[in-house]
């Protein structure tokens, strides 16, 4: 395990910000942390990387225990924190640097590897220039170049991506991978359902400062795929319609609203033919047909009655 | 060592870069305050001319020191402020001092020589009128300068010096010139120290502003994961954020000495290592506020408020006369540590008030370095 967390507790006055959370993070993997604003991402990942203290429970960090201060783990650790943590008035090579050097780079090893995170997060171009030119996608980069110049084992990524272009997303997405490639493991926290859908292979959904589901993408879902929606878009609509698809095999309910009809069945039991068949004797076409498989926004919506963007 | 050179050299880049805002109001402001109040406010520090008093003197020793003594008085330099009225008796002068005929009468007691030869205290009385204070002061200053002449010479007898040149007119008197020139301040050298001192204090908000950014806020929580301890950290920020207000202090000292001819002593390297002193301070009383109060906008506040009453207090602005006890409340002012003790450097001040402003400094920031890091450790995290 390279992160491991057990009955991690922390309480701000009343509030219980974290309440007995149990992570487990194997060497290689990109690992997300979902939930919506105030879950408790950020409070545990301050406990992880040591900023605050838990109340209750530990954290082990590549099989040591992560109280106190600990330089061996820290250089195997590099943090992209959620605010932008970058200093406007040095240049972008100058952040960089000075980041690498407080983790103990120095010489040709520091030049070099400074020049790698600039090239990697597209920045070489930019690297002379100060950060309050540049756009936020660009400085969302540049706080991930500050925390990945001394290569380190584990990448901790506090939402890197809110507030930015699709560009600028996508450019961060691809760099998480490649990062991953590279041997890194990544822990990887956003209330962007698709972004942890597209990267991760484990993930943690937590809500209120708890873990409500833990497990594989595919895990999850079949915690809530005893049904799928089948929406359909059709030419006309008869009033009937309803009716006489509910009279087919595995149709729980049917609903219309305009032009389009929606079916909740039972997972892998309604004939997709049957249901076209019906709705050409009365006359109508069908322009468009989705079967809709779970996604982790409906997961969540079915383990908390909320959605994600709440 | 490497981590705090780190923080310490990048924070110091930071702020020579920061050079708009920051150098008009660290550097530029003080500047011209200092030109603008030493020149506006010139006749309020203007002394007065001394002119010539008239006293009495009784001699009823007939000896060889009462000889040098009138010898003394008689020196063209003492000519210049003192007319000596010869007085045949200890009544007769107070008479005339009573009448204002004279501002003080000096006596010498029969035994007076005989009392100096035998090594014994021997006073020279001198009987002032209490209206004439100044006068009273100028003068026994003069007589003061004629017994330490008096004390050398007893002592290098002593010390076994064969019949050592005793010359009381002019070296003496030289040395111990009651001319006011050079002695106390005009008012642009006033407002050189005090304008230097304030921009010091005001020096507090570059801990403010540093220590939020670089250690409350989201960047020193970034540096806080890194292998850097806390301590390395606070230590690399502090030394920054005093290296860049002592270096503003030499440049105010540099130019108002060099363009305003602003009288900054001989012994500057004691005068640069009180101002060295200072900045320390108010660095502590920067980093110890923001510490407290967990917020740059409302320590900056807090610092800006302290600056402008410590310095008026100090009588920064405009001299300051606080009576009797309540004139205990200056030495809470920064200002009127480093003012009082740079005073004293420059203007030949008691030295043991100078080594008490000193300590009383040093004590102020352990006190604000102290109180910053318990708060700093109580805060919630």
């Amino acid at each position: 395990m390279i992160i491991k967390t057990t009955d991690l507790v922390k309480r701000f006055g009343d509030t219980l910000a974290v309440d007995h959370v149990n992570l487990g993070i194997t060497q290689g993997e990109i690992f997300g942390l979902l939930g919506p604003n105030g879950a408790g991402k950020t409070t545990t990942i301050n406990m992880l990387v040591g900023l605050t203290s838990p109340d209750a429970g530990e954290v082990a960090i590549f099989g040591k225990k992560a109280n106190g201060h600990n330089n061996e783990v820290r250089r195997n650790v590099g943090i992209v924190p959620q605010e932008l943590a970058i200093y406007e008035d040095l240049t972008a090579r100058e952040n960089v640097t000075f980041f690498a050097r407080l983790y103990g780079l120095k010489g040709e090893q520091l030049q070099t590897q400074v020049s790698q995170a600039l090239e990697f997060t597209g920045l070489a171009d930019r690297e002379k220039q100060f950060p309050k030119k540049f756009s936020g996608g660009m400085k969302r980069r540049l706080n991930i170049a500050c925390a990945i110049a001394h290569q380190p084992k584990l990448i901790i990524m506090d939402e890197p991506t809110v507030g930015i272009d699709p560009q600028s997303r996508n450019h961060i997405l691809d760099s998480v991978r490649l990062l991953n490639k590279q041997g890194a493991t990544v822990l990887y926290t956003s209330h962007y359902m698709e972004e942890v859908e597209e990267l991760c292979s484990r993930v943690a959904i937590m809500d209120q400062g708890r873990i409500i589901a833990q497990g594989t993408k595919e895990e999850l879902k079949a915690l809530v795929a005893e049904e799928e929606r089948i929406v359909i878009e059709l030419s006309a609509v008869n009033y009937t319609l309803v009716d006489e698809l509910k009279a087919v095999g595995g149709v729980n309910e049917a609903t219309i609203a305009e032009n389009t009809v929606t079916l909740l069945a039972t997972k892998n039991t309604v004939s997709i033919g049957r249901v076209v068949d019906v709705i050409n004797a009365t006359g109508s076409d069908v322009l468009s047909l989705n079967v809709e498989k779970p996604t982790l926004e409906s997961v969540f919506l079915t383990l908390t009655g909320k959605k994600l963007r709440d | 060592m490497r981590q705090i050179f780190t923080i310490f050299y990048y924070t110091l880049l930071r702020n020579l870069r920061d050079t708009g805002e920051t150098v008009l109001q660290m550097v530029v402001f003080p500047i011209v305050l200092i030109f603008i109040l030493g020149n506006a406010l010139g006749g309020t520090f203007e002394q007065p001319q001394i002119g010539v008093s008239e006293i009495g003197y009784v001699r009823l020793d007939q000896g060889p020191v009462a000889d040098y003594f009138e010898e003394f008085l008689a020196g063209d330099e003492i000519a210049k402020l003192l007319n000596v009225n010869q007085v045949d008796s200890r009544q007769q002068g107070l008479e005339m001092l009573e009448d204002r005929e004279i501002v003080a009468l000096v006596e010498l007691g029969e035994d007076f020589s005989q009392r100096v030869m035998e090594g014994k205290t021997s006073p020279i009385l001198v009987t002032t009128h209490p209206a004439s204070p100044f006068r009273a002061m100028v003068i026994e200053n003069i007589l003061e300068s004629f017994i330490q002449g008096g004390n050398t010479l007893q002592a290098l007898t002593s010390m076994g010096v064969e019949q050592p040149e005793f010359v009381f007119a002019g070296g003496i008197i030289e040395d111990k010139s009651i001319s006011t020139t050079g002695l106390t301040p005009r008012a642009i050298d006033y407002y050189g120290v005090t304008m230097m001192v304030m921009m010091v204090m005001y020096g507090a908000l570059y801990a403010t502003s540093g220590m939020s950014s670089s250690y409350l806020a989201t960047i020193g929580q970034r540096i806080k994961t890194t292998p850097v301890r806390a301590a390395q950290q606070y230590i690399g920020l502090v030394l920054a954020n005093v290296l860049t207000v002592f270096g503003q202090v030499v440049v105010i000292m540099a130019f108002s000495g060099l363009v305003f001819q602003v009288n900054w002593g001989d012994n500057l390297p004691l005068v640069l290592l009180i101002a060295l002193l200072m900045v320390v301070l108010a660095i502590g009383l920067g980093t110890m506020m923001v510490m407290l109060v967990q917020d740059e906008r409302r320590a900056s506040s807090i610092i800006s408020t302290i600056t402008v009453i410590s310095t008026f207090i100090a009588g920064g602005y405009f001299r300051v006369n606080i009576p009797g006890v309540a004139g205990l409340i200056q030495y809470l002012s920064p200002n009127y540590l480093a003012q009082t003790a740079i005073f004293n450097t420059v203007y030949s001040g008691p030295p043991q008030q100078t080594i008490i402003m000193i300590a009383a400094m040093l004590g102020a920031i352990i006190i604000t370095f102290g109180i910053a890091m318990v708060a700093e450790r109580r805060a919630i995290r």
